[in-house]
């Protein structure tokens, strides 16, 4: 099955794309899903957590592609992008969210042409903005996410996510598939169960919680700095521990100095809230973490670019099905070669 | 008023409750000064155009729409100064004037002659030039109906699109069919480079270039056509000349927006006294404020006024608040009695109802019947003057000699324990003398004091606090807490005609405060 059939078959309204670095082909993805959604008629609403479609990259300044956009598609976008847009524009709504580029405008395109987006940058607005692009007729919003802002894709505002990657990543293939199926596995953690749930959800901190079912919070600041007080709180009647907030390897390094944390499970928010280093993450996770999310994301497919733009490469055939092997359940894309699909 | 003035008085705190909508609102608030004595009868219809907002259930209706309304101030100014508005500018204007046509509309409904004061002028025909289609939509888009030149253009423009589109297409389809490959959404197709021949074939398609190349793949692209690359051309060219007419309409538009200019900013200004004028009828309905009667006469009568402020710090504690009648209509009033029985509290409360009647707000009570000033003061516990360096003594002389300077014309002037910081024979003499000093003035002074004699005068009101009223000597003692102390106050405030001495009841709180017995003993020795 298509990418954009299995959205529209499980009522995805709402799809982050999330690129694991700059050119890790995210635009390339979305145009890809902008193209697919075309074909099969599907009204789209398009917003960006950062500023995209630019025809060179803020960052690094390498050719980008821009963003198309066609007759019927919605977008949300800020003011001095929209202006320098070569799509003609109906304006249905002025947000009054504000940001850098100015306020965030919500358009219907009502003549083709490459737009720039560049839309909210809290996760409240992204929300409203979602909203509004499926009042006015989107029945699919997709949302470019910035690598920094993984925050967007979390389950809060969007259904479903593509998890953009590729060659930039390393020069090393063994590197790129090992930080893709990172990115993966935290995204789909296992789900926390319902009354475990229902206990962080009334205490909404970090907090330890026992065999009885109590929660004892900490007192700490944050998440970040409160390792070692956390630590010392786990005792042999812990079974779960949640933390609020990210997930630092100094955090890990300090919780897994407890002798009891190996039998006791680690909830987080969401996968959006790890940033370990893998080596660590993975060795612990082999010597028997367990980790579970109160909220898990649908990471639908894992897109590929399988060209640098610091001029190396893969042979994409051999990426592809590298990257089938270390993630046999999900759905992999070559958007560059040509996006076609099993 | 002073900024201190109003901080004392806690005015701050209620002027702040005031919440309009829209930014035109908030500018109206920012720019509203108070009435002054002369300007009765302008206050008069200012407290009609609230009490009308407060009656009308279309209030509701008015709010929803002042919540859509955004800030073009900006928008109407570059108008004004000849510049070419962008798409969303004219989105906003036109947004703009539709919800003018709505209030318009609504305040149409309401039945009050004082809100007819209230004109806003709709635009129709501005309106028309940015609706051509007749859509009756908020969305705005350069229109095709602007120009028939607009409409060939992109007419045109659209026949060129369909036809690269399919002459595109048909190439694509040929080259696939024909050497059985696929291309991408890019029109490209990787070869790889052991297949020779088959790149040798490719590198003799006209229709085909290569795109790059790497150590395994050669990439091929679709090549345009000479007619395609024709089409491409004569496309951009269109969209330049639809750039160019988009601009001589958005430039007519925005020379229309520009005579009307001066309308729209009116229309901003009263929809700002509009919102500015709910937001006080809003705050009047939650607080349970009343329309005060404005007289000429130099007099202030209250029926159960409230501190707003303290009010709303003794509920949080699930407190009752007990409001204070009052009568004002001596030049100087002494507000004596008990220690804690809320008599500076009550000097902020007749500074609070004077100053919001001023700006136009309903008050905090039962009743009030009180005339303008020009000028509010209070000196009390200044903690401002205090950090500059001035001794308490030496901040409320400083406030004292505001006050007295602008005695001759009508103020209102509050002082709470005036020279309470320094030897009580100086402390009584400056008391008496300022009292002497403004009870000749065409102001209202109100004074609270703990010295005697101040008050013991014909021309001077006499006002005292209830003060504790405790069911037996015993109880006190079983208490031994100061918060319980409310419990037993009776704030209300008594004339009080022939009597010099003022209720001392400093010693029995002392004690509910738990201070050591032997020192309650001793010093009622002294008594």
């Amino acid at each position: 099955m298509r990418l954009i059939e299995t959205i529209k078959q499980n009522n995805y309204e709402t799809v982050s794309i999330i690129g694991l670095a700059k050119n890790a082909g995210k635009t390339v993805t979305l145009n890809y899903l902008i193209e697919e959604a075309i074909n099969l008629n599907i009204k789209t609403g398009i917003t960006s957590t950062g500023r995209d479609g630019e025809n060179t990259d803020l960052v690094t300044k390498i050719q980008k592609p821009a963003i198309l956009v066609t007759e019927g598609m919605y977008v949300a976008t800020a003011k001095k992008t929209l202006m320098l847009s070569t799509a003609k524009a109906e304006i249905l709504e002025t947000t009054g969210i504000s940001t850098a580029m100015g306020e965030v405008i919500i358009i219907r395109v009502r003549q083709k042409g490459n737009i720039q987006i560049a839309g909210p940058v809290t996760a409240k607005d992204m929300k409203y903005v979602a909203e509004r692009l499926k009042h006015y007729g989107a029945e699919v919003v997709f949302i470019d996410g910035a690598i920094d802002r993984k925050a967007v894709s979390s389950p809060a505002i969007t259904d479903a996510c593509v998890i953009a990657t590729g060659a930039v990543l390393s020069r090393d293939m063994k590197k790129v598939l090992e930080k893709t199926a990172h990115a993966v596995e935290c995204c789909s953690l296992t789900g926390t169960d319902e009354h475990v749930k229902n206990i962080v959800r009334k205490v909404n901190k970090t907090c330890i919680i026992s065999e009885e079912g109590k929660a004892v919070v900490p007192d700490i600041k944050t998440s970040i700095t409160g390792g070692k007080k956390i630590s010392e709180m786990i005792d042999e009647k812990t079974t779960h521990v949640f933390i609020k907030g990210a997930v630092t390897s100094a955090l890990l390094k300090e919780l897994w100095e407890n002798k009891y944390l190996r039998g006791i499970k680690l909830i987080i928010e969401d996968g959006t809230k790890i940033f370990t280093d893998i080596n660590m993450w993975n060795e612990m996770r082999k010597k028997g973490l367990k980790v579970e999310a109160m909220n898990t994301i649908n990471v639908l497919a894992v897109t590929l670019n399988p060209i640098s733009p610091e001029g190396y490469f893969f042979d994409s055939e051999v990426l592809k099905e590298n990257m089938k092997k270390v993630l046999p359940r999900i759905k992999v894309v070559d958007v560059v070669s040509g996006g076609d699909e099993d | 008023m002073t900024e201190n003035t109003m901080k004392n008085i806690n005015f701050d705190y209620i002027f702040n409750e005031i919440r309009p909508i829209t930014e035109y609102g908030i500018r109206a608030k920012q720019e509203a000064k108070p009435f002054i004595k002369g300007q009765e009868a302008d206050l008069k219809t200012e407290f009609n155009k609230i009490r009308a907002f407060i009656e009308s259930r279309q209030r509701r209706d008015l709010i929803d729409v002042l919540k859509h309304t955004k800030n073009i101030f900006e928008t109407i100014h570059r108008a004004k100064s000849n510049q070419v508005l962008d798409e969303v500018e004219l989105f906003e204007i036109k947004n703009f004037l539709i919800l003018v046509e709505k209030i318009d509309k609504i305040l149409r409904g309401i039945s009050d002659t004082d809100l007819k004061l209230l004109q806003l002028t709709p635009l129709p025909q501005l309106y028309e030039e940015l609706d051509p289609a007749h859509e009756r939509l908020n969305t705005f888009y350069i229109y095709d109906e602007y120009s028939q030149k607009l409409k060939e253009i992109r007419n045109e423009k659209r026949q060129t699109e369909k036809t690269i589109r399919l002459l595109k297409k048909k190439i694509k389809e040929e080259i696939q069919e024909k050497y059985n490959i696929r291309l991408n959404l890019k029109n490209e197709v990787a070869i790889s480079k052991s297949q020779k021949e088959r790149i040798d074939e490719l590198n003799k398609e006209v229709n085909l270039r290569v795109s790059g190349e790497n150590y395994l793949n050669i990439i091929f692209k679709i090549k345009n056509t000479d007619e395609i690359d024709k089409l491409e051309k004569k496309y951009e060219e269109l969209t330049y000349e639809e750039d160019d007419e988009e601009y001589k309409i958005r430039q007519n538009i925005s020379g229309s927006i520009k005579e009307y200019s001066d309308i729209l900013q009116k229309n901003t200004k009263t929809i700002g006294e509009i919102d500015y004028l709910i937001a006080k009828a809003n705050y009047a309905q939650k607080t349970g404020s009343i329309e005060p009667e404005i007289i000429n006469e130099l007099q202030i009568t209250i029926k159960d006024g409230r501190n707003l402020k303290l009010e709303k710090t003794l509920k949080e504690k699930h407190i009752q608040y007990v409001p204070i009648d009052l009568n004002l209509n001596k030049n100087v009033s002494c507000i004596t009695g008990a220690n804690m029985g809320g008599k500076t509290v009550t000097l902020r409360m007749i500074g609070q109802i004077a100053a919001m009647a001023s700006f136009g707000m309903f008050v905090p009570c039962e009743y009030a019947r009180l005339c303008l000033f020009e000028h509010i003061f209070i000196s009390a516990g200044d903690n401002q003057s205090i950090e500059k360096g001035l001794s308490t003594f030496g901040a409320e002389m400083v406030n004292l000699k505001e006050a007295i300077k602008s005695s001759d014309r009508r103020c209102l002037i509050l002082i709470d324990e005036l020279a309470g910081g320094t030897n009580p024979k100086e402390g009584y003499a400056i008391t008496k003398a300022v009292v002497n000093y403004l009870k000749n003035k065409d102001c209202i002074t109100v004074l609270t004091t703990h010295y005697d004699n101040v008050a013991n005068d014909e021309g001077i009101k006499n006002l005292q606090v209830k003060g504790l009223n405790l069911p037996d000597e015993t109880d006190l003692s079983k208490t031994d807490n100061i918060e319980h102390v409310q419990e037993y106050m009776d704030y209300r405030l008594i004339e009080v005609k022939y009597s010099s001495d003022i209720p001392k009841d400093a010693l029995k709180i002392a004690k509910m405060a738990g201070i050591d017995e032997e020192i309650i003993k001793d010093a009622e020795r002294y008594l």
